[in-house]
């Protein structure tokens, strides 16, 4: 790979490419539609301008994502259309998701929210009916989502980061519930994320009985070891089933994607 | 009417199987019949022929058919129909209106007598217990104003009016009718392939609303639809440019023939703006004069026409009105299949109204009323351009910097309140969206905001080649190749960090 800045999203090809000229698609020939004489031009865009769009759209789902470690394989590689529940420490869960998220078409709209911007949300729509918030947070109360709704409906991937939010809020395991419960209404899969140290288990901030029968029989995936950046070993994975499933990180102290230069 | 079955059958090397397809069509929609028997002999075997193998019948299948059952009459009749010049597009349709009119005159005279005869001596209607006697002049009167639809009606088969009740048996017909056109339910399609797969194209009676902020690309979508149709569909388009002069819109459009697949190995796409200020280089005029002028003027492509009328210099204010009286007037000479009107801002209302909200309601209304009743009843697809104000363009913005919400929808039906009436009389609302970032990759976002008859399309982009202004379809990237550039980043990191 050419030692150069990968290209930002949406920019044009690389001008020697032989496939676009620099163009950033090529033209495709499809079959006429009846009615038709010939078909209207139809475009590809190029592989020259994919690698950047791809990483582009990882760093949209989630800020810095390209940077988490590289791993050859990952059990969540295949499962973006169902409902997870996923324990595993950070760097590995990110490690994962980044695998997934890299061998994903540029379109693909995943996005990770923590459980403390849902409930941010979610106080928005409660101060916007003049209701009194009694909350730490209520200082952060949201901008740009109105609702809670606003927020969690439209993302093809929901991936909630849980543990975020410290601050007592009673409400909040219901706020995660009605997320989980609208995700499941509109048909979309849902990554529901905790951490090995701070399981969804009675004490946590968003537990709650009908949060526990809720995910009942969501499939559970519990990533065994910890994965640290200087940690090149295997990371297993187990899921509610006991199967053993297994990501392997590549490097360690990995270079990062941008600008393709080592980083801690 | 024989010239009218002579445009049915393919006969000679040089008939065009789409356009004889779309003659049939029209034809079995008028439902006007034949006089003599072995026209209507071979009319009955189109008829078949199209219904079970969707395209138009050859000379010699029709021949062979006849031979076999004997029938020398017809064989006789098919040979001189096959000598006559078939007649297409707005030439049938316009042969097709005469044969109509001649038949309303028929039809009126005959009514007329049993209006008469109802007045006079009365006649008897209906069976069994149903049964009863017409008499008198109000008799007379409910008679003529029930025989008088058929009368009215275009001549392409469109009703006005009648009994839902009791009109199963036309429901019928029509379904027949419509599951056995390959074309049915299409209507112009704008050479956008998830538009098109989506929505089927602009159809009769339905009023398509394209928004987009000033510079939002409205008017290249519009000229871009307007091409498709004549070059890839044959299908003639009236535009009503109140923005542009109609120098610019062909400029365009010439400039956009340059980047047709046909001139790939000749020459590259000539850029617009050069083409306008007469500085392109001697190839690129050589390619220009010798190669794509030609080309789009060469009748023997078979391109479809694109009529464009400018507001009348004489006139200051444009109406609705005066639009319709014009099209209906071009339409008569050279039929089309669709009106775009560039845009509703420009068009004046009927009658003086306050404000710009009322303003353009009226506009809108009126456009969709056009749709409907276009040519007496016909119907024709009418795409009006609608410009999003600051306020709408702003707070799409607004969402659209929502960063990362994984959805790509900077507009929706609010931006477009200020005319309430776009939503309501549209059939479908679709907008534009450019902005820095997509403009740089040649990319245009599409969106649709509101869809009556069908599932709405995702938002999705589409590819723009900003010299000719040339839109065409972007298809996705398959999840395998994705896979596949994952992988190799992995293994370039890898290298990578192997090598340090």
């Amino acid at each position: 790979m050419p030692k150069e800045k990968p290209m930002k999203p949406g920019s044009p090809g690389k001008p020697d490419c032989p496939l676009c000229q620099g163009s950033g698609s090529f033209r495709v020939v499809r079959e006429p539609r009846e009615g038709e004489r010939e078909a209207p031009p139809s475009y590809r865009v190029c592989r020259c301008t994919l690698e950047g769009a791809i990483l582009a759209n990882a760093e949209r789902g989630f800020h810095g994502l390209t940077k988490a470690p590289v791993i050859k394989q990952s059990p969540l590689l295949g499962r973006e259309g169902n409902d997870e529940w996923i324990t595993a420490s950070k760097i590995t869960f990110l490690a994962h998701l980044r695998h997934v998220a890299i061998r994903k078409s540029p379109s693909w709209g995943f996005k990770v929210v923590s459980d403390s911007q849902l409930m941010t949300a979610w106080l928005a729509t409660a101060s916007l009916k003049g209701a009194e918030i009694f909350d730490a947070d209520a200082v952060s109360i949201s901008l740009t989502h109105a609702t809670l709704v606003d927020l969690v409906e439209p993302p093809e991937l929901l991936v909630i980061w849980l543990g975020i939010k410290l601050a007592r809020n009673e409400a909040m395991p219901e706020v995660l519930l009605e997320t989980l419960t609208h995700r499941g209404f509109c048909g979309k899969p849902t990554w529901l994320w905790d951490q090995p140290d701070t399981p969804l288990s009675e004490g946590h901030r968003c537990y709650s009985p009908m949060v526990e029968d809720y995910l009942s029989d969501w499939h559970h995936i519990r990533f065994k070891r910890r994965m640290t950046a200087r940690d090149p070993s295997p990371n297993s994975a187990s899921s509610s089933a006991s199967s053993e499933e297994e990501g392997t990180p590549t490097s360690g102290g990995r270079p990062t994607l941008s600008g393709l230069t080592p980083t801690e | 009417m024989k010239v009218l079955l002579r445009s049915t059958f393919v006969a000679e090397p040089t008939d065009n199987g789409d356009r004889l397809l779309r003659n049939y069509l029209a034809l079995n929609s008028s439902e006007l019949g034949f006089e003599n028997a072995q026209d209507t002999a071979i009319w009955a075997f189109v008829q078949d022929f199209v219904t079970a193998h969707r395209h138009t019948p050859d000379y010699s299948t029709i021949k062979s058919h006849f031979s076999h059952l004997q029938s020398d009459e017809v064989v006789d009749r098919l040979e001189h129909l096959r000598v006559l010049q078939p007649k297409t597009r707005g030439d049938f349709i316009r042969r097709l209106e005469e044969r109509a009119e001649e038949r309303r005159v028929r039809m009126v005279t005959d009514i007329l007598k049993e209006a008469a005869q109802v007045l006079m001596q009365g006649i008897e209607e209906g069976e069994g217990k149903d049964k009863r006697i017409l008499r008198g002049p109000i008799d007379a009167v409910r008679f003529f104003l029930d025989r008088s639809h058929g009368v009215v009606a275009p001549a392409t088969g469109a009703r006005l009016s009648g009994n839902v009740t009791q009109d199963g048996e036309d429901f019928i017909k029509e379904y027949d009718r419509v599951k056995n056109d390959p074309l049915a339910g299409i209507g112009q399609f704008t050479g956008i392939e998830q538009i098109d797969r989506a929505i089927k194209g602009a159809k009769r009676g339905e009023l398509w609303t394209h928004a987009a902020f000033t510079g939002g690309l409205k008017s290249t979508f519009m000229l871009n639809w307007a091409y498709n149709q004549a070059v890839y569909y044959g299908h003639d388009s009236l535009i009503f440019s109140l923005e542009m002069l109609y120098e610019q819109c062909r400029r365009l459009i010439y400039g956009m023939h340059s980047a047709h697949e046909k001139f790939a190995d000749i020459h590259k796409p000539l850029d617009y703006v050069r083409v306008r200020d007469g500085e392109l280089t001697d190839d690129e005029e050589r390619f220009l004069k010798e190669w794509v002028v030609p080309d789009f003027m060469d009748e023997k492509n078979g391109y479809g026409n694109i009529h464009i009328e400018v507001g009348d210099p004489d006139k200051i204010d444009f109406t609705v009105s005066d639009m319709r009286e014009r099209a209906e007037l071009l339409y008569a000479n050279s039929p089309f299949a669709t009106i775009f009107v560039d845009h509703a801002l420009l068009v004046s209302p009927r009658k003086w109204v306050s404000n710009t909200t009322d303003r353009l309601n009226e506009v809108i209304r009126d456009c969709k009323k056009m749709s409907m009743s276009f040519n007496r009843g016909m119907g024709i697809g009418v795409v009006l351009l609608f410009q999003i104000s600051r306020e709408g363009y702003k707070a799409a913005q607004k969402t659209r910097q929502k960063e990362g919400d994984g959805k790509m929808y900077p507009y929706n039906l609010t931006h477009l309140s200020y005319a309430n009436e776009a939503e309501r009389s549209s059939d479908n609302v679709t907008a534009t969206w450019i902005e820095p970032e997509l403009a740089a990759a040649g990319h245009v976002l599409f969106q649709h905001l509101k869809s009556r008859d069908q599932e709405p399309f995702e938002p999705f982009l589409a590819k723009i080649q900003w010299p000719s202004r040339r839109m065409g379809t972007l298809e996705g990237v398959p999840d395998a190749e994705a896979s596949k550039v994952g992988e190799d980043i992995d293994s370039a990191i890898a290298e990578m960090a192997a090598a340090l």
